[in-house]
C-alpha cells in the first residue's frame, strides 16, 4: 500500500505537468486534440491523489509504523476518529491534504465553471496543474508521506498531539483548507481571463460565486480555530493576533473587500483593475500564509517545525507575483473600467471606503506580524509585537467598518438624495444612540464597547429597516409578513444573504466587544475551598480520576452557585496522554446568552501542592458562535439563484408612491 | 469548625501570595511575553506544559517587589531572556516605525481614495452612459432608485 500510494502521487505529478506543457503546446499551435487530452490528464490528476489518501489513510489504521509519518504523528490506542486527524497533523499529510483538496476544487470547477466558460477552460486547466504540479512536487521529492523510517520499526507509534485531540479539529484544518485552497479557483478564472484579454462581464461571475465559497469556508475555518483555541488552549480567549492566526486572516480581509468592490464592476464596469489584483493578492496571501506556517521564520503555536520546506513557497511566491505581473502589463488595456462617479454620497463611494478599511486593516497585520522579522534583519534583534500593537490599530478601524456596514446599504447606487439620506438613517441612528445611552446609565464608560454596541444598533437597525420597508411593499401586494420577507429574499438572493451575512457579522462584532467586560481570577482550590467570580460562587466538591489507553485524567469537581442558588456542576479537568508523555487541560465551560464561565484545571501548584483553578467570565462570547452560524445561512441564501417575480405588471402610482416614501 | 476556618484563611492567603498579584507585578507582566514561542502575555500564558512561564511568572512576581522603577525591571528580563521579552514594540528609534506605519498607510490610503473620488467625478460618462442628471431629476431618481429598483429588483 504505501507503495502504490507513493506511485499514485508520482502519476499525479506526472499527469500535472503533461497537463501543463500539452496545454500550453496545444494552444501554441491550436491543436485541439492535445488541448483536450491536457485538460481530461488535469482532471485525472484529483483520483491520481484521492487514491494517495485512501493509501495513507489505509497505512494509519493499520498503524504501520514503517511509514515515518504515521511513527511520528499516530499510535494504536488512538481513538478511530482521530486517525483522520493524522491526515492533516504534520508537514508531510498535510501538504498531501493541500493536494488533494486543490485538484478536488480543480476537477468541480473545470466540469462545472469551465464546462460554462469554454473560452477559459483551457488557460483555467493550465494554472490549476501548475498550482497542483508544486504541491506534487513537494509531496514526491520534498515532504514525502510515503517515505519510511531509516531503521526497524517502532512497536507503537509517538501518538497524535494532544492539542489536536478534539472534535473541532476533525473539522478545522478542512475547513480552513477548503478556504485558503479555494481561493486557488477565482485566481485561476481571473488569470486566465487576463491572458485571453476576455471581457471582465462573465468571468467576473464565476470568480465571484468561487470567491464567496472561499470566503465562506474561510469565516467557518478561521472561527472554528477561534473555537478551538476556546476550548483547547485554556486560557480563556479565541483569538490572540498569532502570526498563524494572522495569515488566515489576511486573505480574509482582502476576499472581503473583493467581494464588495466586485459589485462596482458588476453593476458599474469599475474597478477592473483593482479586482484583478486583489484576487491575485488574497490568493498570494493563502500561499504567503502557508510559507509562513511552515517555514518557521515566525515563532507561533500553530507553526510546523522549522525546515528548508519555506525555500520552496518563497520560490513559488515569487513566480506566481512575475506572472501576475507580466500578464497585467501585457494585457492591462483588456481592464480598461468606466470610472465615473456622480456622487460621494452614493454605494460606489461606500465600496470605495470598504475596501480601503479594510485593506489598511490587511497592511497593518502583515505589517505587524512581518515586523520581528524585519527588525531582527535590520537591527539584528527580534522585536515582538502582541496583542496591544493589533488591538490599537486595529480596533478604530474596525469599528469604522462597521460603521459603513450600516451607511452602505442606505447609500443608493449612482447618487443618493439628502432627504434620502434623512429619511433612511434618522431612526437607525436613534437606535443606536438608544444604546449607548442605556449603556451610560448601566455605567458603561469605556469609550470603545460603547461605540461598538451603538454602531452594532445602528446596524442591525438598517438592516431590520431594509427587509421592513421592502417586505411592506409585497405586503400591500396581499402577503403577510413572513411570507413577505421570505419572497423579497428569494428575489434577490445575493443582496439579502449579503444583509443577512452583515447580522451575522454584527452579532460577532457583538460577542468580540464583550471581551472587554472579561474577568478572570485563579487561586488555589483544595478540598472545600470556594472562590467568586462575578455572580457566581465556585466550590470545590471533590476529585474524579479516569484512566484507559490513551490517557489517564483528573477532574476537580466544581460546584456553581450563582447568588446563592445551586447551578451546575462542573468538571475541569487535565488529562495525561501516554504516547506523546504530554498533559492537556480539558475546560469546563457554562455557556449562557450573556456570559460564559469558563474553568480550568491549571495543575498543582508546584510549592503548594494544592490544585489551582482559573475562572474566567467571558460576556457575550457565545454571539460569536451564534454570528458564524448566521454568516453561514446568509452565504447560503446568496448562493441561490434568484426566484423570478411573480408579478409581472407594472407598479401602480399608489404602490409606487408607498414605495418611494417606504 | 474553627479548624476548617483557620484552614480556609490560610489556603486563602497562600493563593492572594501566589495569585493575587499587586497592580504592579500585573503591569510588568503585561508588558511581557512568555518566550516559549506561543507570543501568550507571560502573566496569562497557561498552555500546560509551557517549560519558561512559571519561572518567568515567579520572576516577575519576585522583581515587581523590588524598589526598581518598572523600567529597570524591564531592563533586566530584556537582559536575561532578549528583546523579544517585551510584548510591544517600544517608542522609541527604529522600534517607533511599527506604531507609525499603519497610520501612514491609513493617511495614505484615504488620501488615494478621496483622490479617485474627487477624480471620478469628474471623468466623462463612458459611451452609451446617460448624461449626468439634473438636481431636481437627481432627486427623483434618487429615490426611485433607492426604493424601487433595489427592493423590487429582481
Amino acid at each position: 500500500m504505501q507503495i502504490f500510494g507513493a506511485y499514485a502521487l508520482l502519476l499525479a505529478f506526472v499527469l500535472a505537468v503533461y497537463g501543463i506543457l500539452a496545454g500550453i503546446v496545444g494552444l501554441a499551435v491550436g491543436h485541439k486534440r492535445l488541448q483536450a487530452s491536457a485538460q481530461r490528464a488535469s482532471l485525472m490528476v484529483f483520483p491520481a491523489v484521492v487514491a494517495a489518501v485512501i493509501c495513507l489513510l489505509g497505512l494509519i489504521f493499520h498503524n504501520d509504523f514503517s511509514v515515518a509519518y504515521i511513527a511520528e504523528h499516530s499510535n494504536r490506542a488512538l481513538p478511530f476518529y482521530y486517525k483522520f486527524a493524522v491526515l492533516w497533523s504534520g508537514q508531510e499529510g498535510s501538504l498531501l491534504f493541500w493536494s488533494l483538496l486543490l485538484s478536488g476544487y480543480g476537477y468541480v470547477a473545470l466540469l462545472t465553471s469551465g464546462r460554462r466558460h469554454p473560452h477559459l477552460r483551457g488557460w483555467v486547466a493550465i494554472i490549476l496543474s501548475s498550482l497542483q504540479a508544486f504541491f506534487l512536487l513537494l509531496n514526491n521529492f520534498v515532504a514525502s508521506p510515503f517515505s519510511s523510517l531509516p531503521v526497524g520499526t517502532p512497536a507503537d507509534g509517538s501518538g497524535l498531539n494532544p492539542l489536536l485531540q478534539y472534535t473541532q479539529m476533525d473539522i478545522h484544518p478542512p475547513i480552513l483548507y477548503l478556504g485558503y485552497i479555494g481561493f486557488s479557483i477565482p485566481f485561476a478564472f481571473a488569470l486566465a481571463a487576463l491572458i485571453k484579454r476576455a471581457p471582465g462581464d462573465r468571468w467576473i461571475q464565476v470568480t465571484r460565486l468561487w470567491s464567496m465559497i472561499a470566503w465562506g469556508f474561510l469565516t467557518v475555518g478561521i472561527v472554528l480555530g477561534g473555537y478551538w483555541a476556546y476550548k483547547v488552549l485554556g486560557w480563556g480567549g479565541y483569538w490572540a493576533w498569532d502570526p498563524v492566526e494572522n495569515a488566515a486572516f489576511l486573505p480574509w480581509l482582502t476576499g472581503t473587500a473583493f467581494l464588495h468592490s466586485v459589485m462596482m464592476q458588476e453593476k458599474r464596469g469599475m474597478l477592473k483593475v483593482w479586482n484583478v489584483w486583489l484576487i491575485f493578492a488574497t490568493f498570494l496571501l493563502t500561499i504567503f500564509g502557508t510559507f509562513l506556517t511552515r517555514s518557521g521564520i515566525v515563532s507561533s503555536v500553530h507553526a510546523f517545525a522549522q525546515s528548508s520546506i519555506g525555500n520552496y513557497f518563497v520560490v513559488f511566491l515569487v513566480l506566481i507575483v512575475a506572472v501576475c505581473l507580466f500578464t497585467f502589463m501585457r494585457n492591462r488595456r483588456s481592464l480598461r473600467s468606466a470610472n465615473q462617479l456622480e456622487s460621494t454620497a452614493s454605494r460606489e463611494s461606500g465600496f470605495l471606503f470598504n475596501n480601503f478599511v479594510l485593506l489598511v486593516a490587511c497592511f497593518a497585520i502583515l505589517w505587524g506580524t512581518l515586523f520581528p522579522v524585519l527588525s531582527e534583519a535590520i537591527q539584528g534583534e527580534k522585536i515582538s509585537v502582541g496583542r496591544e500593537f493589533f488591538d490599537r490599530i486595529n480596533i478604530p478601524l474596525f469599528l469604522f467598518l462597521i460603521f459603513l456596514t450600516g451607511v452602505g446599504p442606505l447609500l443608493a447606487w449612482r447618487r443618493t438624495s439628502l432627504g434620502s439620506l434623512r429619511r433612511n438613517f434618522q431612526w437607525p441612528a436613534l437606535f443606536g444612540v438608544v444604546i449607548v445611552a442605556v449603556l451610560l446609565a448601566l455605567g458603561i464608560r469605556d469609550p470603545y464597547p460603547l461605540v461598538s454596541f451603538g454602531l452594532c444598533g445602528f446596524v442591525a437597525a438598517t438592516i431590520t429597516g431594509e427587509f421592513w420597508r421592502g417586505a411592506r411593499v409585497l405586503q400591500s401586494r396581499g402577503r403577510n409578513f413572513p411570507s413577505a420577507v421570505i419572497h423579497l429574499t428569494m428575489r434577490n438572493t445575493r443582496r439579502y444573504g449579503g444583509y443577512i451575512i452583515h447580522v451575522g457579522i454584527i452579532l460577532m462584532a457583538v460577542g468580540i466587544t464583550g471581551s472587554a467586560f472579561n474577568k478572570d481570577v485563579e487561586a488555589p482550590m483544595p478540598y472545600g475551598a470556594s472562590m467568586t467570580i462575578g455572580p457566581y460562587q465556585l466550590t470545590s466538591q471533590s476529585y474524579t480520576q479516569d484512566d484507559n489507553a490513551n490517557f489517564s485524567s483528573e477532574a476537580e469537581i466544581i460546584e456553581v452557585k450563582r447568588d446563592g442558588r445551586d447551578v451546575a456542576t462542573m468538571y475541569p479537568s487535565r488529562r495525561f496522554y501516554k504516547a506523546s508523555n504530554q498533559a492537556q487541560s480539558m475546560v469546563a465551560i457554562r455557556t449562557r446568552p450573556l456570559e460564559d464561565l469558563y474553568l480550568v484545571y491549571a495543575g498543582d501548584d508546584p510549592t503548594s501542592q494544592q490544585p489551582i483553578l482559573h475562572a474566567y467570565l467571558n460576556p457575550l462570547i457565545v454571539w460569536i458562535w451564534i454570528g458564524t452560524l448566521v454568516v453561514v445561512f446568509g452565504i447560503f441564501v446568496a448562493l441561490l439563484p434568484n426566484r423570478r417575480a411573480d408579478a409581472t405588471r407594472p407598479l401602480s402610482v399608489g404602490e409606487t408612491r408607498e414605495v418611494v416614501h417606504a | 469548625m474553627r479548624k476548617t476556618l483557620v484552614m480556609l484563611v490560610l489556603v486563602l492567603a497562600a493563593g492572594a501570595a501566589l495569585r493575587g498579584d499587586d497592580a504592579r507585578t500585573r503591569r510588568i507582566g503585561e508588558q511581557l511575553i512568555c518566550t516559549c514561542g506561543c507570543t501568550q502575555n507571560a502573566m496569562t500564558c497557561n498552555h500546560v506544559g509551557c517549560p519558561v512561564v512559571t519561572q518567568m511568572q515567579a520572576e516577575i512576581r519576585q522583581r515587581a517587589a523590588s524598589t526598581d522603577s518598572d523600567e529597570l525591571v524591564l531592563q533586566s528580563f530584556v537582559q536575561e531572556y532578549g528583546t523579544q521579552v517585551i510584548a510591544n514594540p517600544t517608542h522609541v528609534g527604529f522600534n517607533r516605525i511599527a506604531w507609525i506605519m499603519p497610520w501612514v498607510a491609513l493617511g495614505l490610503g484615504l488620501a488615494l481614495v478621496l483622490f479617485f473620488v474627487k477624480r471620478w467625478q469628474h471623468e466623462p460618462a463612458a459611451a452609451g452612459m446617460a448624461p449626468p442628471p439634473t438636481a431636481v431629476q437627481a432627486r427623483v431618481q434618487a429615490d426611485i432608485e433607492a426604493a424601487t429598483r433595489e427592493f423590487l429588483d429582481s
